[in-house]
């Protein structure tokens, strides 16, 4: 038996992929479910219900979602070009500690510059934290996987130590977090009584400009061809080493957009623990959209929506919220295997 | 691969440290062994793929923003003209015939009237239809002034396109044996080591 190659897969099947792998993942995991004894229809209602079925549980899944469409389009951006960017969650937290630096009293604007301030500081120290592992790649074919991801376990260190010491807010009773970033830095709500915020629509605007770019620019043309096929963009002329640069220093930005989300939007002021692996579920998100920008969205808002189901779920039906990582995992697994199979078909000889 | 000793020249331009860019600028154009791996991008289109090398050009793009129709346009009259044949513009190069890819790379070299064409194996593989087309492009290209160079194992296609042959043993190039003083047996001998004299008997 072999794989062979499908010719002309239809647009429609391949937009309708993410949504067969979400159900097939969720068929599998109402095995799990059954193991747990629990009724499998009421737990999927409760999970839907916690995710998208009352104002409260909907604006939480989109707050959830925002830093995981910027850490989504972080990986997308870098997998098309073959960049391996495993370090998402810290250039996440390089980017909050750029905001922090800045936005809690050293520079002070009115809000319509201070908020894009922010965001252009961290976009400039996540993009800087991702090309030195790009330029030790580039130059001295150092593997970006091993340095992109043990720098996480640096900047998180970094994190603490400046959390414990010359960081630590005073007003805090002695937890270990950063003094507030100021009123005019903050992410504004935009849904009352809830913890949604601008940065919903950041996310959102990010999403489309890196699509736009991806497909209509110059840019995105070299990106695309140095991920597809680094031997020929070369011999074509395209500056492969230019191109991989621009795309670290765009990946990092975004990741460390999430960082401004959930610094001046969310919470308000740095912790060690604003981010509970958003990098890496970020990776989870750009697969499962097959490395669209625009399929990031959805993607992230799915990931979103079952972390927060779980929780109401395993309240209402006592099974363990970690079903969540089972079923993001199995809907992951069931994404590759379904785009496997409408790429390729198998053939016996 | 970078050259360790001597240097390239062409018309009078020192191309012998050149980036491809730079060779594509100076009017070399590359017809590569292997079309999958480096003659085209599989996933992109084939209308990118017709621009890939010239996507700079101000006809492609305007500041920075690819113009769509303008790439659609000239893929069009390209495809037309240089008979690739594929099911739309949105089609994947990879999804091509060999044939058809090794069309569309003549059409997005030979467009570009080069004053250096480099074939390695241009026919390789191909079916015979194709391969009579591909010959006539090149015959095309060196009536109208350009200096064919083709690397080929295939001794028809050599006597068929070439003015001079030269025959590589061990990593050296014999001298240079005009078409009418070569005969196949002697290219073939030449091919396992053997020296020819220049009067084309063998020694």
């Amino acid at each position: 038996m072999r794989l062979e190659r499908r010719q002309g897969v239809p647009i429609a099947v391949r937009l309708a992929l993410p949504l067969i792998a979400i159900a097939v993942a969720l068929a599998l995991c109402s095995f799990f479910l059954l193991w747990a004894g629990t009724n499998v229809g009421q737990a999927y209602l409760s999970l839907a219900k916690g995710a998208f079925g009352s104002r409260f549980a909907l604006t939480e899944t989109l707050t959830r979602a925002t830093p995981l469409i910027f850490t989504g389009l972080a990986a997308a951006v870098a997998f098309r070009a073959k960049l391996w960017n495993i370090g998402a969650e810290g250039q996440l937290y390089v980017g909050a500690m750029a905001i922090t630096f800045f936005g809690t009293g050293l520079v002070s604007l009115p809000p319509v510059l201070m908020v894009p301030f922010l965001f252009f500081v961290a976009i400039v120290a996540g993009g800087l934290l991702l090309l030195i592992s790009t330029v030790l790649k580039t130059w001295l074919r150092v593997d970006e996987v091993v340095t992109t991801l043990l720098l996480n376990f640096v900047v998180l260190l970094f994190v603490d130590y400046l959390l414990f010491g010359p960081w630590k807010d005073p007003m805090a009773l002695g937890w270990p977090q950063a003094a507030r970033i100021i009123e005019e830095g903050r992410l504004a709500g935009i849904v009352p009584r809830s913890r949604l915020h601008t940065g919903v629509l950041f996310a959102l605007g990010a999403a489309c400009l890196v699509w736009i770019l991806m497909r209509y620019t110059r840019w995105g043309f070299e990106i695309r061809a140095v991920g597809h096929n680094i031997k020929a963009a070369h011999f074509s002329g395209i500056p492969v080493k230019w191109a991989v640069m621009r795309t670290a220093l765009l990946s990092g930005g975004l990741a460390a957009c999430a960082g401004v989300t959930e610094v001046a939007g969310t919470k308000g002021y740095l912790t060690v623990d604003i981010s509970p692996g958003f990098g890496y579920t970020g990776i989870a998100v750009a697969m499962l959209a097959g490395l669209n920008p625009l399929g990031v969205i959805g993607a992230a808002i799915f990931f979103a929506g079952i972390y927060n189901g779980a929780d109401s779920m395993s309240r209402a039906m006592n099974v363990s919220n970690y079903i969540a990582d089972v079923i993001t995992a199995t809907a992951l697994l069931s994404m590759l295997v379904c785009s496997l199979l409408v790429q390729y078909r198998l053939r016996r000889d | 691969m970078t050259a360790t000793s001597g240097e390239l020249v062409l018309e009078g331009r020192l191309i012998t440290k050149a980036s491809p860019r730079e060779f594509i600028e100076a009017g070399v154009a590359r017809i590569p062994e292997d079309r999958h791996e480096v003659g085209i991008v599989g996933e992109m289109s084939i209308p990118e793929n017709l621009i890939i090398e010239s996507y700079r050009d101000s006809e492609f793009q305007r500041g920075g923003w690819m113009r769509g129709r303008q790439i659609a346009q000239y893929a069009k009259s390209l495809c037309d003209t240089f008979d690739i044949r594929g099911s739309g513009e949105a089609q994947q190069a990879k999804e091509l015939s060999g044939g058809n890819i090794q069309k569309l790379i003549l059409a997005r070299v030979l467009n570009k009237r080069p004053r250096l064409i480099i074939a390695s194996q241009p026919t390789r593989g191909l079916d015979v239809g194709a391969q009579s087309q591909v010959h006539q492009r090149l015959l095309d290209a060196k009536q109208s002034g350009a200096a064919v160079f083709i690397v080929s194992e295939d001794l028809e296609e050599l006597f068929a396109l070439c003015d001079r042959l030269h025959v590589m043993f061990e990593g050296r190039l014999s001298e240079s044996i005009p078409i009418e003083q070569a005969n196949i047996d002697d290219i073939g001998l030449m091919m396992t080591g053997k020296v020819i004299r220049s009067s084309g008997r063998a020694a």
